[in-house]
């Protein structure tokens, strides 16, 4: 039933010893293919085995999914996008997605703009506290840990501080704030990325509340993702019991200390924003902008833009073709048409080659109708796009301004 | 169904961007960035993002072809390469000449050097490289024993002062760009000289030297002046680690700066706060492109850019240095394997003992040991040419003698992806596969080589261009030299021979991503992001100064023509056009050719915006679009070079600098003229009663 | 020395806030000259393209003018230009463009005084709040 609450095992002895916790997705995976439940497995592996190099693998073969055990914490490739643009949005196969808690929005939003069939897709959702950017984490192993990044084998994101694992078992451990501060550590965006659980997935998949043991804590969020657990525990691919309320204390007790530490960033980096005068936004958006060379990366990687003939291209008559900075109308719809939705998935940051702070706009400002809306993009297909629908209660506001 | 992420490098400029291609059942459909790759760490400019866009295009040449009756005709490989080998039979070495590419691999560049020595026994061998940075080896290896960039692009962000000479940065290396932005973010100054105020002027530059065309050595030899004066200059590097500081001294005592003033354009105040500032800096690095190099004095402008390096100690550190910015996802690597007529592989000058060197590395004998042809004599003295890659039809100034030339000689060879306007004139033109098409390696601006995988098989019967020339060699008798079956063969032989190359392997290649920068001495050895730490690559391992006086250009404006005609590049295009013109989402930036007229030269002329215009040198004329901007100031004139029916190089004059042999491509006279609109016409007559 | 004129693009809906701008001409009723009106079907046509391009062409100012909610000729278009003009507030702000200057204003099409005082007022507002700065950047 959803709000069921697992503590699980692979009940395969070699995916447990090759997991880093309980081996559960990857036995789910298993599961979903020789169930024939699904067509295939969408998940990620270190290609050629370099942790930081983590490409989306679609997986039809079930011995191959155990290459995808374990969590590559220097990767982030662009999950919703993948299904959306290269699986035809999932409408000819059925589908179990491992994701974040941002791919899931993502992959969400989309649905409800009918570019993914959501009933084929089981998505299999992980715990999340943030990943950390490729290239730069391999400068920061390099400089701050003082290790060849290619002996790391293993990283931890916890309770503030990152721990790597080398190749010869020994740890090394260094507080996440204080590399941040230098500018290491997590993406951006994942630092101000307040939730961790993805509940909005069919089930939620996490280290919090197995105090150590291997094993790895499900909470069920869907009918369909009650349905899946069901069939894999009888059909003997994972042992499960059930977690005891200390278990599920402590889990909500973290999620929430990183909830606080995220709030706390968002605070931070949209102060800086919101504190300036008018007059010196304007400069500082419009010195921004000035750097756009008009690559329409952040358009290609945003989950949200999904129109196959934007309106922003030079063939569409809004943005003067062949100029960089494009026309100031450029950074304006790329923002309006996506505010009211971003999941913050930061893609946009990792691919802008002048490094505009898109996310760190785009989700001040979706916050901030966030609170207008009372809306939290990616959360539930059947929640109506702000900016893209009214209910009929409206028509009794009689004001111009309005407040939900 | 299998959908595959695979990594492969941009094939567009020399900064060598990762991206990965998606890839289902052997189709690329579609690119997702490579966020682990050191360049670019997930991000791309535009035509980055537009890979892909010409590797499927229609009309991909896919079978070799033979004029017959005056139209080319599909044939088999035998028949077109065996009506190669019995004219070549006949040419005498003297009357051959091999025109490589900036933009074949490595593997490629190094068996056509090896075919244009060995198999026609001359030193005739030239890459188009030569238009555009011949003045890097000419200037800088007197100087600083390489003309190679000194040092790496992640490191460009260590500097607090960047000096860009002539480049346009922002629109030509956009992620070199964004390494300067990064710097300056830490504090860094920029500056940079260019004619006309361009995205980089506007955007990225602090102090914009907006100097009159061509006018560079005067401006340096100024600012040395001033740094002088000041004391400013880095006296313990002179002493240390330079010769030749008297000769400078003496002749910087006697520069006039009033007459820079008066030369440059600039205000003495500003030339100051440029000198000052690059002098004061810890770690100052000079980038440099064709505003420096393709003026009759090219040469000499990157001597002067060397002197002011060396003066002010900004060599010989990461993030420093005076760098070459070559354009080409080969321009680096051709040159590197001897596709010059002064240069064996590994920059060995051509001489009696690098023949007899290379006679022992090839079991060969009789390899040529006199200097060959430049490029451009080439095209007008030679009667036998094979051209791979390029357009000499597009891309040499004054294009309208070159096609008369070209129309006279007996055997022209043609071999490209694409029926570019050349092939218009060949006897015979061969399909090569490109990029992904093949394996093989580049090496890209900052001597960083990587390698290319195959990922799609090439369409029809195109081939690998060392493959090309391997059989021809082998039609020609020399199976046994050229004996070849893959590229990897081929780098082990180019390793063997160039010894910055020694230590790279395909095998190291395909596990380092980034790719490795030479010199690499041996397997062991990681690579050399920056050159000079020590010692310079001269003999006696000091930087050399060079004294050069202020030469004006080859034709400035008179009566006659009054502008200054200058060329350059935009971003969404790449050079003569035949990729980008192909991909839509590129093409529609920019559709056609345009001339950049000032607000107030245009309403002189009585011109308009987007009126069609006659733009006239004394080598010929073109009719174009003219786009009336303050991007050029008055007396400029600008013309992309991109686009073969508004051909800038019908106008360009081929003044050529003496030692380089490169031309002034950046400098000529010309004349505007108004062609009404015939709507306007209309229009102005309706209004008229 | 030029006093600066507002110049306000006015995106005004067929069937109400036109039909007042209308009246308040026959009605002979004065009012600054500094709106220029585009006449759309319904104010749920004005999208947040339209508002961005007008800003971005250099408009100092920009009104939508719709009907009363419960009043629209299309049942609920008013309601989405409502959500529109409220979503993109924030965006203004953000990028130092004063949200001020966008108005909505509900005017029926009896309303012809409401629309030469909305008119006034608006004006006055962006009269005071200066030049568009965008402006600035235009050739």
């Amino acid at each position: 039933m959803k709000g069921d609450m697992y503590l699980a095992q692979s009940s395969d002895d070699a995916i447990l010893k090759k997991s880093e916790h309980g081996g559960v997705v990857t036995s789910l995976l298993k599961f979903a293919l020789e169930s024939k439940r699904v067509d295939a497995v969408l998940a990620i592996k270190a290609r050629n085995g370099n942790r930081y190099d983590g490409i989306p693998v679609l997986i039809t073969d079930p011995e191959t999914v155990i290459e995808t055990a374990g969590s590559l914490h220097c990767a982030s490739p662009n999950i919703a996008r993948f299904i959306k643009e290269y699986l035809n949005g999932a409408f000819d196969m059925k589908i179990a997605v491992v994701c974040k808690p941002c791919d899931a929005r993502g992959i969400i939003e989309l649905v409800k703009r009918t570019q993914i069939n959501m009933d084929n897709l089981t998505l299999i959702g992980l715990n999340c506290t943030g990943t950390l950017p490729s290239a730069p984490a391999k400068r920061m192993f390099h400089e701050e840990f003082e290790v060849n990044p290619s002996d790391v084998i293993r990283e931890d994101l916890e309770e503030g501080k990152l721990t790597i694992t080398l190749k010869d078992g020994t740890e090394k451990q260094k507080d996440l704030d204080e590399l941040e501060q230098k500018g290491y550590g997590r993406r951006e965006n994942c630092r101000r990325c307040d939730i961790n659980i993805p509940i909005m997935a069919d089930i939620a998949c996490g280290k919090w509340g197995t105090d150590g043991k291997k094993a790895t804590f499900i909470e069920v969020c869907s009918e369909k993702g009650s349905d899946f657990i069901e069939k894999a525990i009888e059909a003997e691919y994972i042992k499960v019991e059930k977690p005891d309320s200390r278990a599920i204390e402590s889990r909500k007790k973290r999620n929430e200390e990183e909830i606080l530490l995220a709030r706390k960033w968002q605070e931070k980096d949209f102060a800086s924003l919101r504190e300036m005068s008018t007059e010196e936004k304007f400069s500082y958006w419009l010195g921004e902008f000035s750097r756009c060379i008009k690559c329409y990366g952040c358009r290609n990687a945003c989950p949200i833009c999904y129109c196959k003939d934007c309106i922003l291209e030079a063939d569409r008559g809004i943005v003067a073709p062949g100029e960089i900075p494009p026309d100031v109308i450029f950074p304006m719809i790329r923002s309006v048409h996506v505010m009211d939705s971003c999941v913050n998935c930061g893609q946009c940051e990792d691919v802008c080659p002048m490094d505009l702070p898109l996310a760190r706009l785009i989700l001040m400002l979706n916050r901030e109708l966030g609170n207008i809306f009372k809306n939290e993009p990616g959360m539930d297909v059947n929640a109506p796009i702000p900016l893209k629908s009214v209910t009929d209660k409206e028509l009794t506001v009689a004001d111009v301004e309005i407040q939900f | 169904m299998s959908i595959e992420y695979v990594s492969t490098i941009c094939p567009y400029c020399s900064c060598g961007c990762g991206i990965d291609l998606v890839v289902e059942d052997g189709r690329i459909i579609g690119q997702e960035p490579w966020k682990e790759h050191p360049v670019n760490q997930g991000a791309n400019c535009p035509k980055g993002n537009n890979a892909y866009g010409f590797l499927y295009s229609e009309d991909r040449l896919k079978m070799p072809l033979v004029r017959k009756n005056g139209t080319l005709k599909e044939t088999s490989w035998d028949e077109a390469l065996d009506l190669i080998a019995s004219k070549l039979k006949k040419a005498s070495p003297e009357d051959f000449g091999f025109i490589a590419s900036c933009r074949n691999s490595n593997e490629d560049a190094y068996v056509m050097q090896k075919f244009t020595r060995v198999v026609m026994g001359t030193n005739n061998i030239e890459y188009c490289g030569r238009l555009c940075h011949s003045p890097a080896a000419a200037a800088l290896i007197p100087a600083m024993g390489s003309g190679a960039m000194q040092t790496s692009q992640p490191e460009i962000e260590l500097a607090d002062c960047i000096f860009l000479a002539g480049v346009n940065i922002v629109e030509t290396f956009p992620l070199i760009a964004r390494r300067i932005f990064r710097a300056k973010a830490k504090g860094a100054k920029v500056i940079y000289t260019d004619p006309r105020k361009t995205a980089t002027a506007r955007h990225l530059s602090d102090i914009h030297l907006q100097l009159r065309s061509g006018t560079d050595a005067a401006l340096i030899n100024a600012m040395m002046s001033i740094i002088m004066a000041e004391g400013l200059e880095d006296k313990e590097f002179i002493a240390s680690r330079t010769a030749g500081i008297d000769e400078l001294s003496s002749f910087l005592s006697k520069v006039d700066l009033k007459q820079a003033e008066e030369i440059t354009g600039l205000p003495l105040g500003k030339i100051k706060e440029a000198a000052i500032t690059y002098a004061k800096a810890e770690r100052g690095c000079i980038l440099y492109d064709q505003g420096m190099s393709q003026h009759y004095v090219g040469t000499d402008n990157v001597r002067n850019h060397a002197n002011l390096a060396l003066f002010c100690g900004h060599a010989g550190k990461p993030g420093s240095g005076i760098n070459s910015m070559r354009g080409q996802i080969n321009g680096e690597g051709s040159g590197d394997m001897g596709c010059l007529c002064v240069f064996y592989p590994g920059f060995k000058r051509v001489s009696e003992e690098t023949a007899k060197f290379f006679e022992e590395a090839w079991g060969v004998n009789n390899l040529p040991t006199k200097p060959g042809l430049t490029y451009i004599d080439m095209l007008y003295k030679l009667s036998y040419l094979y051209v791979v890659g390029g357009d000499p039809t597009m891309a040499v100034p004054d294009v309208n003698n070159v096609k008369k030339a070209l129309e006279k000689v007996s055997l022209l060879v043609v071999q490209d992806i694409f029926p570019t306007e050349i092939a218009k004139l060949a006897h015979v033109v061969l399909p090569a596969a490109t990029w992904v098409e093949r394996e093989a390696t580049h090496t890209w601006i900052d001597r960083r080589i990587q390698k290319i995988n195959k990922v799609v098989e090439p369409p029809g019967e195109a081939k690998p261009d060392w493959w090309i020339i391997c059989s021809l060699a082998e039609k020609m008798g020399y199976k046994n030299k050229f004996n070849f079956s893959s590229s990897g063969e081929i780098f082990e032989e180019i390793r063997n021979c160039i010894p910055q190359y020694k230590g790279i392997t395909y095998d190291r290649l395909s596990h380092t991503v980034g790719g490795i920068h030479w010199p690499c001495p041996s397997e062991d050895h990681p690579g050399t992001p920056t050159m000079f730490l020590q010692k310079f690559n001269t003999p006696d391992g000091l930087g050399h100064f060079q004294v050069v006086e202020f030469k004006p250009p080859a034709e400035l404006p008179d009566d006659k023509y009054p502008y200054v005609l200058t060329t350059g590049r935009s971003i969404f295009h790449y050079h003569t056009g035949t990729m980008t013109r192909r991909t839509p989402k590129l093409a529609d930036e920019i559709q056609r050719g345009f001339v950049e007229v000032n607000f107030e030269d245009a309403s002189k002329e009585g011109i308009q915006d987007k009126d069609i215009v006659t733009l006239e040198t004394r080598r010929g004329s073109i009719e174009t679009e003219a786009k009336v901007t303050d991007e050029v100031p008055p007396g400029l004139l600008f013309v992309p070079i991109h686009f073969s029916e508004s051909l800038a190089n019908v106008l360009t004059i081929p003044a050529l600098d003496p030692s380089a042999k490169c031309a002034e491509t950046k400098v000529c006279a010309a004349r505007l003229k108004a062609k009404i609109n015939r709507d306007r016409t209309e229009n102005e007559s309706k209004l008229e009663f | 020395m030029d006093k600066f004129e507002p110049k306000i693009v006015a995106f005004f809906c067929n069937w109400c806030s036109y039909a007042a701008a209308d009246l308040a001409g026959t009605s002979r009723i004065q009012y600054p000259p500094n709106v220029r009106t585009i006449r759309v079907m319904c104010s749920g046509r004005v999208s947040e393209l339209l508002i961005l391009k007008a800003f971005a062409l250099g408009a100092d100012g920009v009104l939508v003018g719709g009907c009363h909610p419960g009043d629209c000729h299309y049942m609920k278009g008013n309601l989405s230009a409502r959500r529109r003009v409220t979503g993109l507030k924030p965006f203004l702000n953000a990028i130092g463009i004063s949200s001020d200057r966008l108005r909505l204003q509900w005017i029926g099409a009896s309303e012809g005084l409401k629309m030469a005082e909305t008119i006034s007022d608006f004006t006055d507002t962006i009269r005071n709040l200066g030049p568009n700065p965008l402006k600035r950047r235009q050739k």
